[in-house]
């Protein structure tokens, strides 16, 4: 009995002295065990919040879950948000899709102006209007969205793994055959966290219906 | 929180008060401290080459010691700071995993560490982090390089060091130390033994601390981490008569280390480890025949190892993780030595292996493997003259429940064509089975921006070494020696890079069994004695590897290392002065942004002390004293001085 109770009592003593370093769910604190980000039952309007940043909008997306889509309905304005139907633009993480071509069929084309300043674009361009396409001859087996075409709207670090915005603006034409500018600034909050993507946007004032 | 302060507390009380207790005794005592042997190696009993023990002069396997004597000169506290200083030793450090051992060019995972000739547990991605053993109650640490997987079975590929534990020669002994330096740095550890009759035990207890560090100022995460660690060890020997003895110990350790990662998009973590590890072991041991030279040695240890893992991110918990790991070891074992006569010692044994591991990081959450082992030596003096030959043919078979059985033959031979020269050559084979995290592991660092995930398909990796040594001795004040060896490797488990899909995803690696691989090179070493008080040690490592999968070298290997150190003692004064410099060659690392080689540098450790008594010794002394060491690919605390005090009686 005491050749086997010492060891136990050793082990015991040594495991109860020990702190626990789980970080309670308190402030900033909450921990989980962080293979892939799930989704959860959060819903769509959670994840979006907009602020008014002179006449244009600055929507920041949540879409750090990697297995949900956080959709956008540009043509509702500052409410866009929790909209499944007539939805212009889906996101999660890095992707972002429209609502046309091989994504959906709500009509959705998109015209990337590389280089152009956001308050310079004043109406929608003639040309150069591109739809979501089957997945070409490329590394991934994703559909070809707009956002990845022509070089993807982020740039890649591969030094410390960090996405950055490019130096685009796009022009959407939504299920409402409004145009939208817009430019994406980030992929991280203020924490740091990755997905979530700030975007300004704006409606243009005229439109001259697009490739249709 | 309050538990930990609380041992750590009592770690520090007992150091602190070892110190104190021991003053009067040390001021009071006039001797100077008596010259060291200038011959150690010739009376040093080394047990690892062989697993019997034998003096070192004669041992068939060349055996590579570092004395006490050895280990207080150099200042080091820990054994990675003893082992950096040796020649050939490559020793790597990180900020989270602390650090590892390469030897002839082979990764830590193929180099066996045993404490007492039991495996150290505790292994993370598959390096033993030699920064968790201090070097308060170490006696010697031997070194044999070269495969020992025919005596030890896995992991001993690339070689095999051995701690050997300091046990009591006097009736009472005490020591404390104490040393502060920069960067907060503390170490204090005291030592109290006894020696009566049939009875011999010691106590041991230690504390110490040191700040993070920044090689980077241009953001906010740390190269290495502040930690606190608090040990403590008892031993208990019982020798009721010549022929049997009874050795119990115990060892813990508790280690909290606390950092900070950047992460992509300004991302910030606040990352915390806190190690703890209790190993217990028992060994009776039985010697009987002619000159009791023949022995059996039963043994039983069990070692529980648990690791927390916190990354906090600051102001968001969104990439906030929590692990834990839980790694179980234990192993019986029981081996005769039997002297047979006519110049034959017989060495047979049998093990049995149980290791458990639960961890959040593994896809199963758990997962535990057994292992048995048989093995058998012949040490077969051919001729005991001059001159003088020996053969040890030796053959292990393991058989684990992961991976089957793995037989690891060996062959060594001695010839001494000489007085002064020893000639030596082994052949061997070893193995490697997948550890549980390459088998198994699923983990996300969004610190860094990667995600490894293991690969059950994993084979066992198996290895062919050679290894050509000549030992020569032409005065009693040097001693040369040379080593050429080769190490080819079979089914090598490696990290790869997996195609990504997209560049903004994490980088993904898992593990493979590369093709094939070998290492080769040359180990020149010198150490003279030219006068007493005065001792030079020269090492020179070239090692050659490649990749033959991508064709192209291993990474991190330096090509060429030279290691210089000095000891210069003034016996009548009480003076001593050491230094150790080594001088690291460029290093091939190939990282996702393109391959990049590391320059050569150059580290340099000083000391210098005085004994005012042989009980009492005050030092001061200086580790990297050319302040070597960036932020990618070496990262190494700065330069660091330290004051500190050694009594004893």
């Amino acid at each position: 009995m005491p050749r086997r109770t010492l060891p136990l009592l050793l082990l015991t003593l040594a495991t109860a002295c020990s702190p626990d370093l789980r970080p309670d769910d308190a402030g900033d604190g909450g921990a989980m065990p962080l293979v892939d980000v799930p989704g959860g039952d959060r819903p769509n309007a959670e994840r979006v919040a907009s602020r008014r940043d002179g006449a244009a909008l600055v929507t920041v997306v949540d879409a750090s879950a990697s297995d949900q889509w956080v959709y956008l309905d540009l043509d509702r304005g500052e409410q866009a948000g929790d909209a499944m139907a007539g939805w212009d633009l889906a996101i999660q993480r890095f992707k972002v899709r429209s609502n046309g071509g091989v994504s959906g069929d709500g009509g959705v084309e998109i015209a990337r102006l590389a280089g152009a300043r956001f308050e310079d674009v004043i109406e929608a361009p003639m040309t150069g209007w591109l739809r979501d396409a089957v997945d070409g001859d490329d590394a991934n087996s994703d559909p070809d969205y707009v956002f990845d075409q022509e070089g993807a709207w982020y740039a890649y670090d591969p030094m410390d793994h960090s996405l950055a915005p490019r130096d685009l603006v796009y022009v959407v034409r939504t299920t409402e055959r409004r145009a939208v500018k817009l430019r994406m600034l980030g992929y991280y909050d203020g924490a740091g966290t990755s997905g979530v993507v700030s975007l300004r946007w704006q409606e243009l004032a005229s439109h001259d219906g697009g490739a249709q | 929180m309050g538990a930990r302060a609380q041992w750590l507390g009592w770690a520090l009380a007992i150091s602190v008060g070892g110190c104190l207790a021991l003053a009067p005794i040390a001021a009071s005592a006039q001797p100077r401290p008596p010259a060291p042997a200038e011959d150690p190696e010739e009376q040093v009993i080394v047990v690892t080459g062989t697993r019997t023990e034998r003096r070192l002069a004669d041992s068939p396997v060349i055996t590579e010691v570092i004395t006490r004597q050895d280990i207080e000169a150099s200042g080091a506290e820990d054994l990675a700071a003893v082992l950096e200083e040796h020649p050939g030793m490559d020793v790597n450090r990180s900020s989270i995993s602390g650090a590892n051992l390469r030897i002839q060019g082979l990764d830590p995972q193929y180099v066996l560490i045993l404490i007492n000739g039991e495996r150290v547990g505790g292994r993370v991605n598959g390096a033993v982090d030699l920064t968790r053993i201090p070097v308060a109650d170490i006696q010697r640490v031997e070194i044999v390089r070269g495969p020992s997987s025919a005596l030890y079975g896995a992991d001993a590929i690339g070689g095999v060091v051995n701690v050997i534990t300091r046990r009591p020669t006097q009736p009472w002994e005490a020591e404390a130390h104490a040393r502060y330096g920069m960067l907060d740095t503390v170490d204090t550890s005291a030592r109290a033994a006894m020696l009566r009759g049939p009875v011999s035990a010691s106590v041991t207890a230690g504390y110490r601390r040191r700040d993070a560090f920044d090689l980077d100022p241009s953001n906010v995460a740390t190269n290495g981490s502040t930690y606190d660690s608090g040990t403590a060890a008892g031993r208990f020997e019982w020798q009721p008569s010549r022929s049997f003895s009874l050795v119990a110990s115990c060892d813990w350790l508790m280690r909290h280390q606390r950092g900070v990662d950047g992460g992509a998009g300004g991302a910030v973590y606040d990352r915390q480890n806190l190690t703890e590890t209790l190993s217990v072991s028992l060994a009776p041991e039985y010697r009987f025949g002619p000159a009791l030279a023949s022995r059996v040695r039963v043994g039983a240890w069990y070692t529980d190892y648990r690791d927390q893992y916190s990354l906090d991110q600051r102001n968001s918990n969104a990439l906030d993780q929590f692990q834990e790991t839980r790694n179980r070891i234990g192993q019986v074992s029981a081996q005769l030595d039997h002297d047979l006569g006519r110049g034959h010692l017989l060495t047979v044994g049998a093990e049995g292996y149980y290791e458990g591991l639960a961890a959040d990081r593994l896809r199963a959450g758990s997962g535990d493997r057994q292992r048995g082992a048989v093995f058998i030596q012949d040490q077969w003096t051919l001729r005991g003259a001059l001159p003088r030959l020996v053969i040890v043919p030796g053959a292990r078979l393991d058989v684990d429940s992961q991976f089957g059985a793995a037989p690891t033959p060996k062959l060594q031979v001695r010839f001494d064509p000489h007085r002064a020269v020893a000639l030596r050559a082994s052949y061997g084979w070893g193995f490697r089975a997948p550890s549980f995290q390459e088998l198994l592991l699923s983990f996300e660092n969004p610190g860094v921006g990667y995600v490894v995930t293991g690969n059950a398909d994993l084979r066992a990796e198996t290895s062919r070494s050679v290894n050509l040594s000549a030992e020569w001795r032409p005065r009693r004040w040097l001693w040369l020696t040379t080593n050429l060896f080769r190490n080819d490797i079979d089914d090598l488990i490696d990290t790869v890079l997996l195609p990504r899909a997209n560049p903004a995803e994490a980088e993904r690696y898992t593990y493979r069994n590369i093709t094939r691989a070998w290492t080769m090179g040359v180990e020149l070493s010198a150490r003279l004695r030219p006068r007493a008080g005065v001792v030079l040690d020269l090492g020179y490592t070239l090692t050659a590897t490649r990749d033959l999968t991508f064709d192209r070298p291993l990474e991190g290997r330096a090509m060429h290392r030279v290691n210089l150190g000095v000891q210069l003692r003034h016996a009548r004064t009480g003076l001593e002065f050491s230094s150790r410099a080594a001088v690291v060659g460029p290093r091939q690392f190939y990282p996702t942004t393109g391959p990049a080689m590391a320059p050569l540098y150059a580290s340099v450790d000083a000391r210098a002390a005085w004994a005012w008594s042989r009980h009492g010794q005050v030092f001061v002394a200086c580790d990297n004293v050319l302040d070597a060491g960036d932020p990618r690919f070496l990262i190494v605390p700065p330069r660091v001085a330290y004051l500190g005090v050694t009594i004893r009686r």
